[in-house]
């Protein structure tokens, strides 16, 4: 080569070699660094000073890495590769490619990702003088892959919440056509019997029969209250209202009663919260009415006194509700699906829509707040947690 | 001709009561047993042995009317609980008429995907004359 060709190639070398954003590091044989670029300098905060004729790229390099590293390779040659430079040339040794993620160590401390290629330096005559090792920090581009490794965890996660919804739904709209067909078929085929009945001069057969009508009626406007109070459980805005706790007590209690209720009800009451309390009444009224009307349902009629109670205090920045009873319990294997949609636990003892849980929820779940359950043959109780709303100042 | 024996699982006591009727209207001699759900059904199955001797003739059942939507044990649960039950005491008869108000063609399908049901009867939708056909095809 001609010696103009050679310094111009010279320079051209020395060009990019200052101004390549890739750190440029070359060691001889044994792994000593001979050079090290103004990149480098940058991105592992060493003066070429500090390094040349000093030290190995092992300085900058995470130890239990290139253990790792050494293992992997003395595997994949066949022979065992030593920790230390022998881990960064020994591939390009055999000719192979040889470029790997690696940890690089900042003179501060700071570990950040790199991609290495090393390769062989070899003189005019074919001697190999050294190696080169160019390295690119890869700290954004991993970055990059986490961030949209988190995305699509996210989207995976929606993706499943929205299947579940969806499930419900169809569980939902399924149950409720059926729910709300069959007392209209049941009572319509009755209708049809009671007037054979009364052609047939069986009137006390057709009285029956207008009774099981009225009752199927009854049990298909329940269902109907049911089903639109879960769906306006399910609407949004939040109406904040002063809570009188006694007087929404006094009004389930009022309802209650007049629902077919042979004996009068006797609830236990101990309110101690702030009469000045704000929060969601209507909803507040649903879940305490639905948890009641549980006790009085399934009350235990052999036990020698029925108790059910209330208890209204607050803790923290919490109103806590607790209903209690020492009725019949829920069965211990049917307590996963307690609030599941259409789920009835005790079909022989009172009948209802299998939605009043799922009201009790919905409606918590929408105030921000958390349900309790302990429940034994000795009884149930449901604690409710909901956050206070602010206290009106008078 | 002997009783035919049925039962009849639905947790809906007018429901029976209206299946009871048209029973009777097929004129056909009919002894019914009545279970709540799939639950109450199971058990009365289980129990084979004792309730072959208390009930001479009419057990096991040669139809059992089946009602999809129940509680504790629903129909479809009671289906694929009770082929083993069916097997391991060698019932020849114990067929099962679906009896539902679900006219959801995937119940149907489901349903009928169980080699012992014979039948799907939507509630409210079929007249003695049918039903006592059904019964009739399916004597041992």
């Amino acid at each position: 080569m001609d010696r103009r060709l050679k310094e111009k190639k010279l320079s051209m070398l020395e060009a990019i070699e200052e101004n390549a954003t890739l750190a440029i590091i070359s060691t001889d044989l044994d792994g000593t660094i001979t050079s090290f670029n103004a990149a480098a300098q940058k991105m592992l905060g060493y003066s070429p000073a500090e390094l040349i004729d000093k030290e190995t790229p092992g300085v900058f390099h995470l130890p239990p890495e290139v253990i790792q590293r050494s293992k992997e390779f003395s595997k994949r040659l066949n022979r065992e590769i030593l920790p230390g430079f022998e881990t960064f040339v020994c591939l390009s040794d055999q000719g192979l490619p040889n470029q790997f993620e690696w940890t690089y160590i900042h003179k501060n401390g700071d570990h950040f990702p790199v991609l290495l290629s090393v390769a062989a330096l070899f003189n005019s005559e074919g001697t190999k003088t050294g190696y080169l090792g160019l390295a690119q920090d890869i700290s954004k581009l991993k970055r990059n892959e986490l961030d949209l490794e988190l995305s699509v965890e996210k989207l995976a996660t929606s993706n499943q919440k929205l299947a579940l919804l969806n499930e419900e739904l169809m569980q939902f709209s399924y149950r409720t056509s059926h729910d709300l067909k069959a007392p209209l078929v049941t009572a319509y085929s009755l209708s049809e019997y009671v007037l054979k009945d009364i052609n047939n001069g069986n009137l006390e057969e057709a009285k029956q029969n207008t009774k099981k009508i009225a009752q199927q009626m009854n049990k298909l406007k329940d269902l109907v209250i049911d089903i639109l109070s879960l769906a306006s459980a399910d609407l949004g805005e939040a109406v904040y209202e002063k809570i009188d706790f006694k007087n929404i007590l006094e009004d389930i209690r009022h309802r209650l009663s007049t629902t077919g209720n042979e004996s009068p009800i006797a609830i236990k009451e101990n309110i101690s919260v702030d009469k000045n309390l704000i929060g969601e009444r209507i909803r507040i009224s649903q879940v305490l009415e639905n948890l009641l009307s549980n006790c009085v349902k399934y009350r235990d009629k052999n036990k020698k006194e029925q108790i059910i109670g209330v208890e209204i205090s607050s803790h923290l920045d919490n109103i806590i509700m607790r209903v209690y009873d020492n009725g019949l319990g829920i069965p211990m294997n049917y307590q996963k699906d307690l609030f599941k949609m259409f789920k009835r636990f005790h079909p022989q003892i009172a009948e209802g829509s299998g939605l009043g849980l799922s009201i009790v929820k919905k409606n918590v779940d929408r105030m921000g707040g958390t349900i309790n359950v302990q429940s034994t043959k000795n009884g149930t109780s449901f604690s409710i947690s909901i956050p206070k709303g602010e206290k009106i100042h008078e | 001709m002997s009783k035919i024996s049925v039962l009849i699982v639905d947790d809906n006591e007018v429901d029976r009561y209206l299946l009871k009727r048209q029973l009777k209207e097929t004129k056909l001699d009919v002894a019914v047993f009545e279970k709540e759900n799939g639950k109450e059904a199971l058990d009365f199955f289980n129990v084979y042995d004792e309730n072959r001797e208390n009930h001479p003739g009419l057990f096991p059942p040669l139809v059992v009317f089946l009602d999809i939507n129940m509680p504790l044990v629903n129909g479809f649960e009671f289906l694929s609980k009770y082929g083993p039950l069916r097997s391991k005491h060698n019932i020849e008869a114990g067929f099962i008429m679906m009896f539902s108000s679900s006219e959801s063609p995937l119940d149907r399908k489901k349903a009928l995907e169980f080699d012992y049901v014979k039948g799907y009867l939507t509630k409210g939708k079929f007249s003695s004359e049918e039903l006592k056909e059904l019964i009739s095809s399916l004597s041992v």
